[in-house]
């Protein structure tokens, strides 16, 4: 049995830890009533590894699933911290409410990888790099170019964007899988460019000489 | 439905209004009487080439160097890329632009712009931003050479002409969101940026339609609406602060491409307030806007709805290669369309005297009157 540590709280919060599991890139496991649909919070493996997951897998298919989406979000982080950044991160930004109550969450959420989506990776139909040209309201209007130049327009749950840390005016990475008779879309996003200190320094100068900084009286009449 | 027209007369002595779109972003054109001109908002193809500039073309064929305004209603691209290529070639004596954002906090929105965009790594969003900064650039060093005056707009104002006159029969009005809306702007693309200024990782999004401003221009008893992008929230805001006659129009220029959003409850009962006044539409066929339900309602106001190019109706589902399984689940799931190539710029314009008679109208390119099935 192994014991890992919250990175993200306080040091003494721990999850119990006992059971191994292979995970290939691409594969997916998420939580939520009735996963895959709307709503649910997934995960999706970067790299192929062998990891041992926290006890909270087992619960997957008999636990009742988070109802709060502070407890998504909490359990999310949770899960990051404890399988060392391994899994793409599909929540942005921590959100930690206070008097979180690991043991509750653990007796409410439920994780694992479905039966269903095991080996999706070998039938990958098509992959395209996708943008989010806007969130309008529940909608995302995004553009996907496939892997020979064509491009195509459409919109898609915003939420479901979100959820897998997409924001607006970001390219991702998404494709259509094929799960048995049914056709599915995954999805995972770009990680932003770094920029360099000198190139923000750069950026800082040209925009100093181009617009100046004296805060003058914008009208001339 | 279309029905295409097209109208030869060349007037001079009228109000011109000419709005142009391809189905990504607009300009509006006025001309009125004595060869004057001028311009709100701008979008070209390409920052590269400014002969593809449509404005431009659209100017130079008139043999029009001089604007007496031009006007950035909102810092979004699909209004305000290839305006440095008018600020470059056309002799421009006033610039109007959005409202809030100090010299300084225009710096700051810039850096949003540039970092932000250099960021998520799309050539042609990093482009965009380059060009507001270089739009503004040139209206700075026009500014210091006395060459341009400015105006940031804040509200209701008198914008044209300058010093401004009642008796003068071409008049620009201007309207914005109060203090708050525009105060809330600011509030969030000041938490975009930590203490020592560097752009947040995940910034708030800044919604710079929240800032958008809109114009009225009067010529004689003709009165126009141009909409920018001003948006629900701001017309809730907006509407209150005048009388309902203000609004009655002859012509509006519709808001935010004729999204849902555009609009409020009775604001269209205002502006029919006096006749049903000519609505146009730049469509922004990316975001299929005009929505449908958004034609359906002003089509119940308007005497007319004239678009610069086709809708939605105009994009092929996408076909069923090189896999048939994932472009049926893409139909299905994302109502996944390949767009039609690139069209030409379209251009609906109108011609009014100064008694609010529209004299002529005019489509020019793929524009055409939308005609709502009965």
């Amino acid at each position: 049995m192994r014991r890992y540590s919250s990175q993200w709280d306080t040091p003494d919060r721990e999850v119990v830890c006992r059971k191994d599991r292979h995970f290939r890139p691409g594969q997916t496991f998420g939580i939520g009533k009735n996963f895959p649909n709307e709503g649910e919070v997934s995960f999706v493996c970067l790299y192929d590894v062998d990891i041992t997951m926290p006890e909270v897998l087992d619960f997957y298919f008999q636990a009742p699933s988070a109802e709060h989406s502070s407890d998504k979000h909490a359990f999310l982080e949770t899960m990051r911290a404890l399988i060392g950044g391994q899994f793409l991160p599909t929540w942005g930004r921590v959100q930690q409410k206070e008097e979180l109550e690991y043991e509750r969450l653990i007796e409410q959420v439920a994780v694992s990888q479905p039966a269903h989506l095991q080996g999706y990776v070998e039938n990958v139909l098509e992959e395209f790099e996708g943008f989010v040209e806007k969130f309008e309201g529940g909608v995302a209007h995004v553009t996907l170019k496939t892997q020979t130049g064509e491009t195509l327009y459409g919109e898609y749950p915003a939420v479901e964007l979100k959820t897998n840390g997409i924001r607006e005016r970001r390219r991702f990475k998404c494709w259509t899988v094929e799960r048995g008779s049914s056709v599915d879309f995954m999805m995972q996003p770009i990680p932003d460019r770094e920029l360099s200190n000198d190139r923000v320094r750069q950026i800082d100068d040209w925009l100093q000489e181009s617009l100046g900084d004296d805060d003058a009286l914008q009208n001339d009449y | 439905m279309t029905t295409p027209c097209k109208m030869t007369t060349d007037p001079v002595d009228f109000l011109q209004i000419h709005v142009l779109g391809a189905g990504k972003g607009e300009c509006i054109i006025l001309g009125w009487p004595e060869n004057r001109w001028g311009v709100i908002d701008c979008y070209a193809p390409s920052l590269k080439d400014d002969t593809t500039n449509p404005t431009l073309q659209f100017l130079r064929g008139r043999g029009v160097s001089e604007l007496e305004f031009l006007c950035l209603t909102h810092p979004h691209d699909d209004h305000f890329r290839g305006m440095s290529q008018l600020l470059v070639h056309l002799k421009v004596r006033h610039f109007w632009r959005f409202p809030t954002v100090s010299a300084r906090d225009l710096k700051l929105l810039a850096k949003y712009l540039v970092i932000d965009t250099e960021r998520g790594d799309v050539a042609e969003l990093k482009e965009n931003a380059s060009d507001f900064v270089r739009t503004m650039e040139i209206v700075k060093k026009l500014r210091d050479k006395k060459e341009i005056v400015q105006m940031m707009v804040t509200g209701h104002q008198q914008l044209y002409p300058v010093p401004f006159s009642q008796s003068t029969r071409f008049q620009v009005w201007s309207f914005a969101p109060h203090g708050n809306q525009q105060g809330n702007y600011e509030q969030t693309l000041f938490r975009s940026f930590t203490i020592d200024g560097q752009l947040q990782p995940n910034p708030p999004n800044v919604s710079h339609n929240d800032i958008s401003v809109g114009l009225i221009v009067s010529y004689g008893k003709t009165r126009v609406v141009l909409g920018g992008d001003v948006e629900r929230t701001a017309w809730t805001d907006i509407r209150p602060q005048y009388q309902p006659e203000h609004f009655h129009v002859d012509a509006v220029k519709v808001p935010h491409h004729g999204s849902d959003t555009g609009y409020i409850p009775g604001l269209w009962s205002d502006f029919s307030g006096r006749k049903k006044p000519i609505a146009i539409i730049a469509p922004y066929r990316r975001f299929r806007l005009p929505k449908q339900d958004s034609l359906r309602h002003i089509s119940e106001y308007a005497s007319k709805v004239m678009l610069t190019c086709g809708i939605d109706l105009g994009l092929a589902p996408c076909p069923a290669q090189p896999s048939l399984k994932s472009r049926m689940f893409l139909r299905a799931r994302l109502n996944a369309k390949t767009p039609t190539p690139e069209s030409e710029c379209g251009r609906c314009s109108l011609y009014f005297d100064s008694e609010g008679n529209c004299i002529e109208e005019e489509y020019a390119g793929p524009a055409y009157e939308f005609v709502v099935e009965s």
